[in-house]
């Protein structure tokens, strides 16, 4: 088979076609580049560093206009293959300083390559507020003044009234974003998040308050019948396969709290223990039996995992924002101390309506809360509020506050290490965070690749960076699908040894390039149905690309390597490859309790990953002939790296 | 002479059919056997469980129950 890469427009899976958007000057143009650069850098987030390092030098501020904001769709996206529905919203993060990304699903992603797009880079600033419209092919630069302000649902129905189109998939910011809360997300649909990195701060900053998409153009991929052909079997065996029926049936909520609580990591009391003691008043089981009003889904997905909720009581939640997932109910649940289930889903309908992060957000209320209780935060500094661990009415306060920078909510929308250092007398050990980005809600001393994860990950704390551990132990489910990545050896969840960090290393290849492809982690990959080979024959069909699972892992390894340069220009190094010194302290309660993490073992463990991904051990910086080996080549001559 | 087996949040809608019960299983005569054999014969989904925790203390699927155990059965757990 040749290569049938001729050379030229990109013919199948992706439109060609980028759209520049400079919003100082107020004007647009289409870009079509060669289908080389797809082949390279296929979407998602690998585009969007192909970009970033292309375009903009390092050390520029993430809210000035010089920021680069790029919205990028991926080569499976539309094709049908369930999970494939997803975007990523990449930028300098105003968090963390370096590389920021999150990505989401829902319908924006199909709706913008519809409509004749696969990504779209946004330039300057608007000198007031606007919206961006694409409406197939055609794009108008839209006032959006009398729309400022606006929560999400108020902004997308206004949108979809002035373009007359009320099947236009919308993705916006609330006031969070217009704040610049510094992880202010974006939401399409008013569901669908991409939630991290603070990519709704740096809309805020240009003015976008929107960016809204219709398109009724065909998606030409290069063999329908192969994709049908993969998609169908996806249907027809996804019930029968366990971690998919549980997603299905349960949500993530229903997936995570009670089991993670009896395993002693369910992140609680801004992660002093492993153990909530009302986790039974927070968990799935709960939310179905009160809130859950039915089960909602993304483009072309049958597992259905999103959860909608609805409350009459105390707080009036709206069904129209979706409801909360596992990690919504943990950050403003265990890790706060709370345990009414109404109030965390009003805050998750909140969040959704500004614009915020859930998880960034309740990382910064629970680390408001320890302050709090030693006495580093007054009733002064809290306007009031009596900020205690389990302080429900406050926790809401805080999120009005927070999106609207007032009072103690300014200091909390700068995050939590901004905070501490405000603070400071030692509040920096509070602070639970990487890089500047806040922990999720999953706790590393009980799972090794996790604290991998966390350390490592260039967009700061990140729990979808690779496939979490337990479902890799010997005898458990996920155990059969390391094979084909040539990985024969579980290992123990909690173990941090050599083997562990072989593990993450090739498993973080998987997730990374999901984020390149549009695909869901909850649809492919270890310990779901849909394999990594199977992945591979997805793209070709797609593509008509004579790809295969070598391509795909190389590609997973050069996004994270691209990834890894972007953030080492604004200076990340092995320095920053840190953990909070909580989790080198032991666990205060649970079944894990006394468990620490050992820091020579974790020293150790990062010394093998940094050697097995060619990353310089002091600087952190990919190694020129590694950059060479992933076709990255040129980045060695701006970053002015010699092969010595 | 017994041992009960209690499966715990998403674990319990594949333990249903055992012995009818919906998340509690007591059976007799088993000590002295290891805890994954026993799961087995009696129908748990053993490749579903990534914890198992015997009288509040995590165990090896190759412990040996003994009289009275009380082991909770958790699933795999995933993150995102």
């Amino acid at each position: 088979m040749n290569s049938n890469l001729s050379g030229g427009k990109m013919k199948y899976g992706m439109t060609g076609k980028i759209l520049r958007v400079d919003l100082s000057n107020q004007v647009h143009s289409v870009e079509e580049p060669d289908e080389k650069i797809y082949r390279t850098y296929f979407g998602g987030s690998c585009l969007a560093c192909y970009y970033l390092l292309k375009e903009r030098p390092a050390g520029i501020n993430p809210l000035d206009p010089e920021n680069l904001l790029i919205f990028a769709s991926s080569p499976l996206v539309g094709s049908g293959i369930p999970g494939a529905n997803r975007f990523s919203v990449a930028a300098i993060s105003p968090l963390t300083g370096c590389y920021g990304e999150a990505e989401a699903g829902g319908w924006w992603s199909p709706e913008l390559k519809r409509a004749g797009y696969d990504a779209i880079l946004v330039e300057g600033k608007a000198e007031k507020p606007v919206f961006l419209w694409i409406n197939d092919e055609e794009v108008q630069i839209r006032d959006a003044s009398h729309i400022r302000g606006k929560d999400t649902g108020d902004t997308q129905e206004i949108i979809r009234n002035e373009t007359g189109e009320s099947r236009a998939r919308v993705a916006s910011i609330g006031p969070g974003g217009e704040n610049m809360v510094r992880y202010a997300c974006v939401v399409n649909n008013l569901r669908h998040t991409n939630g991290r990195s603070g990519m709704g701060a740096v809309m805020g900053s240009k003015n976008l308050k929107a960016i809204a998409v219709r398109g009724k153009q065909k998606i030409s991929f290069k063999n329908n019948e192969a994709l049908k052909k993969i998609s169908r079997w996806y249907a027809d065996n996804f019930m029968d396969h366990p971690i998919e029926r549980i997603i299905h049936d349960g949500g993530t909520i229903g997936w995570d709290v009670t089991e993670l609580d009896e395993a002693g990591i369910l992140p609680t009391r801004n992660f002093h223990s492993g153990s909530f003691e009302d986790a039974d008043k927070i968990c799935g089981e709960t939310f179905h039996n009160e809130y859950f009003v039915k089960a909602d889904s993304c483009h072309g997905c049958p597992i259905r995992c999103k959860r909608v909720a609805r409350s009459t009581g105390e707080h009036q939640v709206d069904p129209a924002y979706g409801g909360p997932e596992y990690e919504t109910a943990a950050a403003f649940g265990s890790l706060c101390g709370i345990s009414n289930l109404e109030a965390i889903c009003k805050a998750h309908e909140l969040c959704n309506r500004y614009t915020i992060d859930t998880i960034s957000a309740g990382s910064s209320i629970a680390f408001a809360m320890e302050c709090f209780e030693n006495g580093l935060l007054s009733i002064q500094d809290t306007d009031g509020l009596e900020l205690n661990f389990g302080n429900h009415q406050a926790m809401i306060q805080l999120i009005h506050k927070i999106a609207k920078r007032e009072g103690i909510g300014d200091l909390l929308a700068e995050g939590t290490l901004r905070a501490a250092q405000k603070i400071g007398q030692g509040t920096e050990k509070f602070a639970m965070q990487v890089k500047g980005q806040e922990m999720a809600m999953h706790e590393p001393r009980g799972k090794g690749s996790l604290a991998l994860a966390y350390a490592l990950s260039s967009t700061g704390a990140n729990h979808t960076e690779a496939p979490h551990d337990y479902l890799f132990q010997e005898g458990a489910f996920g155990v059969s699908d390391l094979t084909e990545l040539g990985l024969m050896d579980p290992t123990p969840a909690v173990n941090l040894g050599p083997e562990k960090a072989r593990q993450f290393a090739y498993m973080q290849r998987t997730w990374n390039v999901f984020n390149t492809l549009g695909l869901c982690i909850f649809t492919a990959g270890p310990g779901k149905l849909l394999k990594m080979s199977q992945v591979a024959e997805a793209v070709q069909a797609a593509t008509g690309w004579d790809t295969n699972l070598w391509e795909i892992m190389k590609l997973g390894e050069r996004t994270i390597t691209i990834k890894r340069v972007v953030s080492a220009r604004e200076g990340v190094s092995r320095k920053d490859d840190r953990l909070p010194d909580r989790f080198f302290e032991p666990l205060e309660g649970g079944l894990l309790k006394g468990k620490a993490l050992d820091r020579n073992e974790f020293e150790t463990a990062l010394d093998i990953y940094y050697d097995m991904m060619g990353w310089n051990r002091k600087t952190g910086m990919p190694i020129p002939g590694k950059l060479v080996d992933l076709g990255l080549g040129w980045i060695n001559q701006i970053l002015d790296q010699k092969h010595e | 002479m017994s041992v009960t087996f209690i499966s715990i949040g998403s674990l319990k809608r594949f333990c249903s059919n055992v012995n009818n019960c919906k998340d509690r299983v007591v059976v007799e005569d088993k000590e002295g056997r290891s805890l994954n054999v026993v799961c087995q014969e009696i129908g748990l989904p053993v490749n579903l469980i990534s914890l198992y925790i015997v009288n509040g203390k995590a165990e090896p699927k190759d412990y040996i129950l003994q009289q009275g155990d009380e082991i909770k059965l958790i699933a795999a757990m995933g993150g995102g």
